[in-house]
């Protein structure tokens, strides 16, 4: 049996971008900010896990509505086809969208892990998540796929997760391929 | 927050969220937005989206969102429908089957009553302000009652 133990790298205080290797995990901690650049180059053919935790506790005064993405190259483009699947008490549904601004990571506060895939001809994120602070709709699961539709710009960094407001937490990004 | 926006070769609206990541060959707009969604073209000109087309926006998302609740708060008796169109197309007496699923239909046109109220609120909203309110009813359904 192989065990393999991640290689940690703290990059909450990073100013520039770091290019994880095969079996490090990227550790980056957030508090009270909307916005969170990785600091994280990626290349061609690699494969990483993101484990997003937020720490703001659920409560219903404090709901933070909105969607949470992953902005390549940090930076806001257009051309993302979203499939999302949702489910909580009594409300379930399927969204897509067809022109959405990044990867959709989940929505208000949660707890996520994603898969994101960089490849030239398939940039792909696809995350499950449990979101939380919704009074009596729990457990709300949501799962996204999104699917990047450019296979002409180069993604060299794994971008920025944005917030619709201010939010707390800690991310752990392992490169897996 | 602060973006720098730009149109790229292949003519996509794009908004670097740090300076840095602006590609050296394009000149960037640097621009003041509460989200980066709030910059848009404009006849070749790239600005911030106007108070009234944010709320524009807001309430399209609002009306999308009602839908999708009352899609799942229908749902689980749509079968109830089928049923009673089975009956009607094999010409047999619907009335039992009205009867028997009496509270159920009541609750479904107290769902669309309640649609109707909520839609008709989004439209009216004149601010941002005033619609993140109607959300707030919509989302924890305070004002949707079955009878």
């Amino acid at each position: 049996m192989i065990t393999r133990r991640f290689t940690r790298v703290d990059l909450t205080n990073a100013t520039e971008d770091y290019l994880l290797k095969v079996g490090e995990e990227a550790y980056i901690s957030f508090n009270n900010v909307s916005s969170i650049p990785l600091r994280i180059a990626t290349t061609n053919d690699t494969f990483y896990e993101l484990h997003l935790l937020n720490s703001n506790p659920g409560t219903n005064s404090n709901i933070l509505y909105g969607r949470v993405r992953l902005f390549p190259n940090n930076t806001v483009y257009d051309n993302f086809r979203v499939s999302v699947i949702y489910r909580s008490s009594d409300i379930h549904g399927t969204i897509y969208y067809t022109s959405d601004p990044g990867f959709s990571i989940s929505s208000s506060f949660f707890v996520a892990i994603a898969w994101i895939i960089n490849r030239k001809q398939y940039k792909n994120v696809r995350a499950v998540s449990n979101l939380y602070g919704w009074g009596e709709y729990y457990p709300l699961y949501w799962e996204a796929s999104t699917d990047w539709g450019d296979t002409t710009t180069e993604w060299a960094s794994l971008g920025t997760i944005v917030y619709p407001d201010r939010a707390s937490g800690e991310i752990i990004v392992r490169r897996l391929m | 927050m602060r973006v720098w926006a730009y149109v790229n070769e292949q003519g996509t609206l794009c908004c670097a969220l740090l300076k840095e990541s602006v590609p050296a060959s394009v000149r960037a707009v640097e621009l003041e937005v509460e989200t980066p969604e709030d910059v848009v073209p404009d006849n070749g000109q790239i600005r911030v989206k106007t108070e009234q087309e944010k709320l524009e926006t807001m309430k399209r998302d609002a009306l999308m969102e009602l839908k999708m609740i009352i899609s799942s708060l229908l749902a689980p008796t749509d079968y109830i429908l089928l049923k009673i169109t089975e009956a009607q197309a094999l010409g047999e007496d619907i009335d039992p089957l009205l009867s028997r699923y009496a509270n159920e239909l009541s609750r479904r046109q107290a769902i669309r009553r309640w649609n109707a109220s909520m839609k008709a609120a989004i439209n009216a909203a004149s601010t941002r302000e005033e619609l993140q309110l109607v959300l707030e009813q919509v989302r924890t359904r305070l004002t949707f009652s079955s009878q």
